[in-house]
């Protein structure tokens, strides 16, 4: 009977854990995913000094989240976030419109794709 | 590296973990359910102890859902038949008062020379010796013989033998069972006293040393070899 109540105690534990983890991992996702829009309508304006200031704010909020998403999501997919801000990071200080816009987007995509994955949803399951 | 080396520490403790919760039990006397997740446990545990991609959550993650469904599982196979039934099955006789069952050997896929090899394992050699044999659902083969082939007990002579109960162990590699040694009666004194007819004066220098309830003592240096014994 204890090791019961200890094993639903824990069941509890974990799926409070889980309700956690995916409200700050949406809302961190939403957090950054506004600070892409706004670096992306900077590059459509080619308003490169703004883009600058707007990376450097991306990349200090990225490298915070990465710190405690890295627990929990698969690092291959952290590199790839990691590689593709990096790659945006260079873009952006070339003046490159085009392969700026086409990194933001990719960004904005991989991003979302975390919370997606993590969802409780049919696909995700089977 | 060291990353690894971290890693298969955590998780080599959580799996000792999850196997004591799941119970004393041999891998053969296993129920099927219990079997499952034996082999599960060190499949995820070793995902991430050989990714370093992976973290380690998703490991520790599944390997806890396991011990609860283990655990809960086994409370409700406690508490209901009919769960333990549908979970673990049920023992199925395979002989009765002497016949082998031909409808429950092909129920179960079991064929006479499975049959013949399992009682030969239990020590009948002889199929006319057994009375019952049941498949147990962890799939171990009970034999019952005839109450002329099984073994003579002292009630058979009428033969009175006094309570042997069990040993207690009081010194194990130099460090004395207090509770042992308070349960079976005595004292430290005493145990010293005991030691000392033995040559012994420190705790530190047996390796082991029991008491059963007739008072018959054993102890044996540690390092010792056969031709030192006393």
């Amino acid at each position: 009977m204890k090791s019961f109540i200890g094993a639903l105690a824990v069941l509890v534990l974990l799926l409070v854990g889980a309700c956690i983890y995916a409200d700050c991992l949406n809302d961190t996702v939403d957090a950054l995913n506004e600070s892409i829009n706004e670096l992306e309508a900077s590059i459509r304006n080619e308003d490169w000094n703004r883009c600058a200031g707007l990376t450097q704010s991306l990349i200090a909020d990225w490298k915070k989240a990465e710190k405690w998403m890295k627990m929990f999501i698969d690092h291959r997919q952290m590199d790839v976030i990691n590689q593709t801000v990096y790659e945006m990071e260079g873009y952006i200080s070339c003046k490159n419109h085009d392969d700026s816009a086409a990194k933001v987007v990719m960004l904005q995509n991989l991003l979302e794709h975390i919370p997606a994955s993590e969802a409780i949803l049919f696909e995700n399951i089977f | 590296m060291l990353v690894i080396l971290v890693r298969t520490f955590i998780l080599y403790i959580l799996v000792i973990l999850a196997l004591r919760v799941m119970g004393k039990r041999q891998i053969g006397q296993l129920q099927p359910s219990e079997l499952v997740v034996a082999m599960m446990l060190s499949e995820l545990a070793s995902i991430p102890m050989e990714s370093i991609d992976v973290p380690i959550l998703l490991g520790v993650i599944p390997v806890i859902t396991l011990i609860i469904a283990e655990t809960t599982f086994s409370f409700l196979t406690l508490k209901s038949r009919r769960v333990r039934k549908l979970l673990s099955g049920s023992p199925a006789i395979l002989i009765e008062k002497g016949f082998v069952s031909e409808e429950e050997m092909r129920r179960l896929r079991f064929n006479i020379d499975d049959l013949m090899e399992e009682l030969r394992t239990a020590g009948y050699a002889n199929i006319t010796d057994v009375e019952y044999a049941i498949i147990e659902s962890n799939g171990a083969l009970s034999v019952i013989p005839k109450s002329n082939k099984r073994p003579l007990t002292p009630a058979d002579l009428n033969v009175s033998v006094a309570y042997e109960g069990v040993p207690f162990l009081l010194i194990t590699d130099g460090i004395v069972n207090e509770k042992a040694l308070q349960t079976s009666g005595h004292d430290i004194s005493w145990l010293l006293e005991k030691l000392n007819e033995y040559n012994i004066h420190d705790f530190g220098d047996v390796f082991i040393a029991t008491v059963d309830l007739s008072g018959a003592f054993f102890v044996q240096k540690k390092y010792s070899k056969k031709s030192d014994d006393k």
